[in-house]
């Protein structure tokens, strides 16, 4: 069951992502809040956050612009980090719901 | 109650916990959304980042077209053929191709004439602002769509339907990345932003104050001018050879003022850069493979990210036409039809002239009365900075520029209504020689050599534009001094800045230079006759292309029928014959060989400009290090800059026994200034570590706002400042469209860049490479990638 909800969150998020940026920060909320464990929960945001950029890159290869961007050097990086790190940051959102464990 | 106290203490804890948690959490959100962080996140988060989504966004498949049915489908290096029966159709569709793939460039270009960059970039272009403010070529673009509506309403109604075009690309996409890095949002398209794009590309070609930095050259350096600075090059491969021998004018009158560095200087930044102008030749059928003629063409002009020129191929009804265009002019400028094939070298024409007068406050003296400048107040917007409000003044003759108290009135041919739309619009259609000739006529600005071949074998070359006659008591007078704009002097007769010109007063069409069915006729900015009959220009460019073009046309027609692969070798052609004169004075004074690498390559050189040329390496080094030991402390010392120097021409000319060394300031003399700059150019190539040409002649050409991911990827790549393959490193100035056309066979082209303005398309760089090494595309494209059809077009 929560696997189906983490898959319903998780694309959800992925589609407010498409519209604005929050949706990398939610997205890794949401997979906090589902996450079994701290280190599942930060492996969680930030694997959202890999996956957001995958699907950027798919975007980007379908519109036959992908050459252009992993040639973009600092655009590249900073396109990266910003879903990782979002992600990873919203994950965060493991400690709301646990009474003092860490791992 | 321990227990109690604990779960209450751990309560507490988890509170503070979900408390600093959502602080984080909540702190990251409102940081990204109301910091600075905010604009990069907005910009380039993916998925949602504006200019991730202007990237992808492509045009729709169907666009609702208001002139009938229309079809624009794109080869895979992103050139555009557009079909229509109508040619409101067929325009509107080319508007909409151009602001798909070159919207930022177009606006830019508009902003830049009108002096509206400040508005978006900062008050980093104010100067820029004033300069076009104050020449207020906004006003002359208006009077030339006011002129055109009522001379050609068909010209006139396809200039409307293109931006209606423009703006229906722009309001059916996302603008382009620029848009969204600079965050504003461009207005809309109109048919003066079309013209007063004509007006740039005429300003770039022909809009120079040679006159007032001449002026003050000739005032610095006395009796060493004439030598250094001579208006006629002594050479033998004009543009039309076999006339009479080259009769001087030579003007006795004075400059009614020399303005100093502070109006010269500040003007000549808003001149073309460095090198700008172009190659072209026609070859006749007599002396081609095929019987048939043979044209090419390579207009030198600033090489940009992206290029100035745009390619696109147009099929209408009873015609079609393909070639290039500048972004936001709707016609194709130089190119091919089903009839024939044209091309342009400027001329070099002196069609600027500069008036001195007596001013007291805002009234100067005119033909013996004082007369009230016109003026109008007007408000420059600078983004985050104050608005700055700049006092436009005109005189009869047009706009007064000035600066630091400096005061000049400026007369331009191209800031009056010109029929040049008509004659563009008439070549697409041409339908043969007669038909371009007539064409011609209006071509009124910029003043160009036009040459052409039709597919009936004839050929054409002409010197185009309007060129003013200037009268002083009665005599023509060549344009190169400041006149006494107060006295009237050398006014344009005919001539209504910001209005209509009848050009009564200017060189008619039959008595300038030209040339039907000839051998072959060869362009390259040189002087285009020998004894011209009416004045034409200032000074021409230096003859290093001109006369290897014509040394090569010569010895192959002499020895067997030329073809396009011929012409191709001729246009990317890196013989130097600056070293050709040069290196061997080298060789007498200096021993190369003990002067090591790369300079001992010198001796067996072929004198070609190529990247894996050692002695190439050593002549470019060797001569940047002679200039400046044969000028910079000489010119310095009266108050000149190396932007006032004389041109290669002279340099490699001056000789010992050269006055200009009985100078304190300047070398004991030539000989001695070469082993110097052997040493010099020795030591720099050690420092940059630099091995062959390649190391140092690169092109590497930027976007306007130079960020690398921006910019284009870096080639080595043929050529020199006076090779027929012209590259100039130091202004990024070179071939910006290489084109040759049979007339009976396969013509070729090739782009510095890439169609597409998108930084991140595959065709923003695409045809960079082969241009660099000097490849070509076949003219003719497979049109098989997207297609975007008008008003249900098929």
């Amino acid at each position: 069951m929560r696997r189906i909800v983490l898959a319903g969150v998780v694309l959800a998020t992925f589609a407010l992502s498409v519209v604005h940026w929050l949706g990398l920060l939610v997205g890794g909320v949401a997979v906090g809040l589902l996450a079994g464990s701290w280190p599942r929960a930060l492996a969680g945001g930030a694997g959202f956050g890999l996956v957001a950029w995958l699907g950027f890159l798919a975007v980007l290869a379908n519109a036959g612009r992908l050459d252009g961007y992993l040639a973009s050097g600092q655009l590249l990086y900073v396109s990266l980090a910003i879903p990782l790190v979002l992600g990873a940051v919203g994950a965060l959102s493991f400690f709301f719901r646990t009474r003092g464990r860490t791992a | 109650m321990v227990c109690d106290s604990y779960a209450e203490d751990m309560d507490n804890v988890d509170t503070v916990r979900r408390g600093l948690i959502a602080a984080v959490i909540g702190g990251v959100a409102a940081g990204g959304v109301f910091s600075p962080a905010a604009t990069y996140l907005d910009q380039f988060a993916p998925l949602s980042g504006d200019v991730w989504n202007a990237t992808t966004d492509q045009p729709p498949s169907d666009v609702d077209g208001p002139h009938g049915q229309a079809t624009l489908q794109y080869d895979g290096r992103r050139v555009p053929e557009v079909s229509a029966d109508e040619e409101a159709a067929l325009y509107y569709a080319v508007g909409y191709a151009h602001g798909t793939d070159r919207l930022f460039q177009m606006d830019l270009q508009r902003r830049l004439l009108r002096g509206q960059l400040s508005a978006v970039v900062g008050d980093a272009a104010l100067d820029s602002d004033e300069f076009h403010v104050r020449m207020d070529f906004a006003r002359a673009a208006a009077a030339n769509w006011t002129a055109l509506q009522s001379r050609n309403p068909a010209v006139a109604d396809i200039l409307d339907a293109y931006a209606e075009g423009v703006n229906a690309a722009r309001d059916d996409q996302h603008l382009p990345p620029e848009f969204e890095l600079l965050d504003f949002e461009p207005a809309d398209w109109t048919p003066a932003d079309t013209l007063i794009l004509q007006l740039q590309i005429a300003w770039t070609l022909t809009g120079s104050f040679e006159t007032l930095r001449r002026a003050r050259i000739r005032d610095a350096l006395g009796d060493d001018y004439d030598a250094l600075f001579p208006r006629r090059y002594d050479h033998d491969s004009p543009i039309l050879r076999g006339s009479a021998s080259f009769a001087e004018r030579r003007s006795a009158e004075r400059d009614a003022a020399v303005p100093d560095a502070a109006l010269t200087d500040w003007l000549s930044a808003f001149e073309s850069p460095d090198g700008v102008g172009s190659n072209s030749w026609v070859v006749g059928g007599d002396h081609t493979d095929s019987g048939s003629p043979i044209l090419a063409n390579d207009p030198h002009l600033s090489l940009l990210a992206p290029p100035v020129w745009y390619q696109q191929h147009l099929d209408a009804d009873d015609y079609w036409v393909r070639g290039v265009t500048f972004p936001g002019v709707p016609f194709v400028v130089i190119g091919e039809n089903h009839a024939g094939a044209w091309g342009f070298t400027n001329v070099g024409a002196d069609v600027l002239d500069c008036y001195a007068y007596e001013t007291d406050g805002d009234q100067y003296r005119y033909r013996g009365e004082w007369r009230d400048f016109d003026t109008e107040e007007h408000t420059i917007e600078v983004a985050d900075g104050d608005d700055v409000t700049v006092t436009k003044r005109t005189t009869v003759h047009g706009p007064l520029v000035e600066r630091e108290g400096q005061r000049v009135g400026v007369s331009w041919t191209g800031l009056t209504a010109t029929s040049t739309t008509d004659a563009v619009y008439a070549f697409a259609r041409s339908d043969g020689l007669d038909d371009f000739r007539a064409a011609v006529r209006d071509f009124d600005l910029p003043t160009q050599h036009v040459v052409y071949a039709d597919r009936d074998g004839n050929t054409y070359y002409k010197t185009t534009g309007r060129i003013p006659i200037r009268r002083v008591d009665g005599d023509a007078v060549p344009g190169w001094r400041v006149f006494d704009g107060s006295a009237g002097e050398a006014e344009w007769e005919g001539f209504t800045p910001y209005g209509e010109s009848t050009w009564d007063g200017f060189v008619p069409f039959e008595e300038k230079p030209g040339a039907v069915n000839a051998d072959y006729v060869a362009t390259a900015n040189q002087r285009v006759v020998d004894d011209p009959r009416h004045y034409l220009a200032e000074s021409y460019s230096t003859p290093f292309r001109g006369e290897r073009i014509y040394e090569l046309l010569d010895g192959w027609a002499g020895d067997r029928d030329l073809t396009p692969a011929d012409m191709r070798a001729l246009q990317t052609d890196a013989l130097d014959t600056r070293a050709r004169r040069l290196v061997p004075r080298v060789l007498d004074a200096v021993d190369v060989e003990s002067a090591g690498t790369p300079f001992d390559a010198l001796p067996d050189w072929d004198y070609r400009m190529t990247p894996e040329s050692e002695a190439a390496l050593a002549f470019a080094t060797f001569l940047d290090a002679y200039r400046e030991r044969l000028y910079s402390e000489g010119f310095d010392a009266v108050g000149l800059g190396a932007d006032d120097w004389p041109t290669d021409w002279v340099t490699v000319h001056l000789e010992d026994d050269a006055s200009w060394f009985e100078r304190a300031e300047t070398p004991e003399s030539a000989t001695a200034a070469i082993g110097a700059a052997v040493d010099a150019a020795a030591a720099r190539i050690a420092d940059e570590g630099w091995e062959t040409y390649g190391d140092y002649n690169v092109v590497a050409l930027e976007h306007p706002f130079d960020q690398s991911f921006l910019n284009y990827p870096e080639f080595e790549t043929d050529g020199s400042p006076a090779t027929v393959n012209n590259f100039r490193r130091d202004s990024d100035v070179g071939a910006s469209w290489r084109m040759v056309v049979p007339m009976d066979g396969e013509a070729t082209v090739v782009l510095p860049g890439g169609n597409d303005g998108d930084p991140f398309s595959e065709s923003y760089d695409d045809q960079l490479r082969a241009w660099a090494d000097g490849d070509y595309y076949t003219f003719d494209r497979t049109f098989d990638g997207r297609t975007v059809r008008f008003g249900g077009g098929e």
